[in-house]
């Protein structure tokens, strides 16, 4: 990243850089991805991911943390929905998009240095 | 390699313009060299997969699977040999579902799906090539739509 991307991604409260930060892994960028269909619990989550419940509920933590998920009490399980607006789906987005390409722009480096 | 491009606000609105993610990569080969090997299938499936299949021609078949195994599918908008390639594509997650339900059915479901357009540019460097990627999200703003239904003929003339 160049000294140039800073004035865009800090920001006062350096929250783009907390939301990057969280979704910088790729299970939480999954979580991103399921719950951008609708509200679910970290029970229903584990049930569409290879993590188990455990797992799910610290990176929900991670991304309530980044601001990208709230949650609501629902008996005795808690449910959560991405926050209002497009910044979660946004920047699942451009999380997943970005280590697509670095991946891709390695293997083509290597291609080029066999 | 450096990441740029991550320009959109978390306070404003839904603006496709800026939803975008680029990244550049100096390659120590000559440019002629750093395109074969984006375009011909032994390079192709270097970088883009095993099974990746990318026609570099306009209106050309690009097909690839992302780390998590879903598939990519597009076409190319544009070619301009050593510099430019430029291709729309989208994920064919829905596609996938169908055909595991039925596949001798069609290959992809009706739905629309969003599309990317990917711009990758080679330019000369002293020390190689400097190969810069943007793929821009592309939605009903933009009004770009993929048919879900795979490549047509009709994107080919969007977004050169």
């Amino acid at each position: 990243m160049g000294p140039d991307d800073r004035p865009e991604r800090g920001g006062p409260d350096g929250r783009v850089d907390r939301v990057f930060t969280a979704l910088s892994d790729p299970t939480r960028r999954a979580v991103v991805r399921l719950l951008a269909d609708g509200p679910a619990t970290a029970t229903e989550l584990s049930e569409r991911l290879p993590v188990s419940r455990q797992a799910v509920a610290k990176h929900l933590s991670a991304l309530d943390e980044a601001g990208l998920v709230a949650s609501s009490r629902e008996g005795r399980e808690v449910r959560y929905r991405l926050t209002p607006g497009p910044m979660a789906e946004v920047a699942s987005w451009m999380a997943e998009v970005g280590a697509e390409w670095d991946r891709r722009l390695q293997a083509l480096r290597r291609h080029l240095s066999r | 390699m450096r990441n740029s491009g991550v320009s959109h606000s978390a306070a404003g609105g839904h603006m496709r313009d800026d939803e975008r993610v680029v990244r550049e990569i100096l390659i120590p080969a000559l440019r002629e060299d750093a395109w074969r090997a984006v375009t011909e299938p032994d390079g192709v499936a270097a970088w883009l997969g095993g099974d990746a299949v990318l026609e570099p021609r306009p209106r050309g078949t690009v097909r690839c699977r992302r780390a998590d195994g879903t598939r990519l599918e597009g076409v190319v908008v544009s070619v301009t040999a050593p510099i430019r390639l430029v291709l729309l594509w989208a994920e064919a997650r829905r596609g996938a579902a169908a055909e595991q339900r039925d596949p001798s059915g069609p290959r992809l479901a009706p739905e629309l799906v969003e599309a990317s357009r990917v711009e990758i540019v080679l330019l000369e460097d002293p020390e190689g090539t400097r190969l810069t990627v943007t793929e821009s999200r592309v939605g009903a703003e933009g009004g770009w739509f993929l048919p879900a239904t795979g490549p047509t003929s009709a994107l080919a003339g969007a977004g050169s």
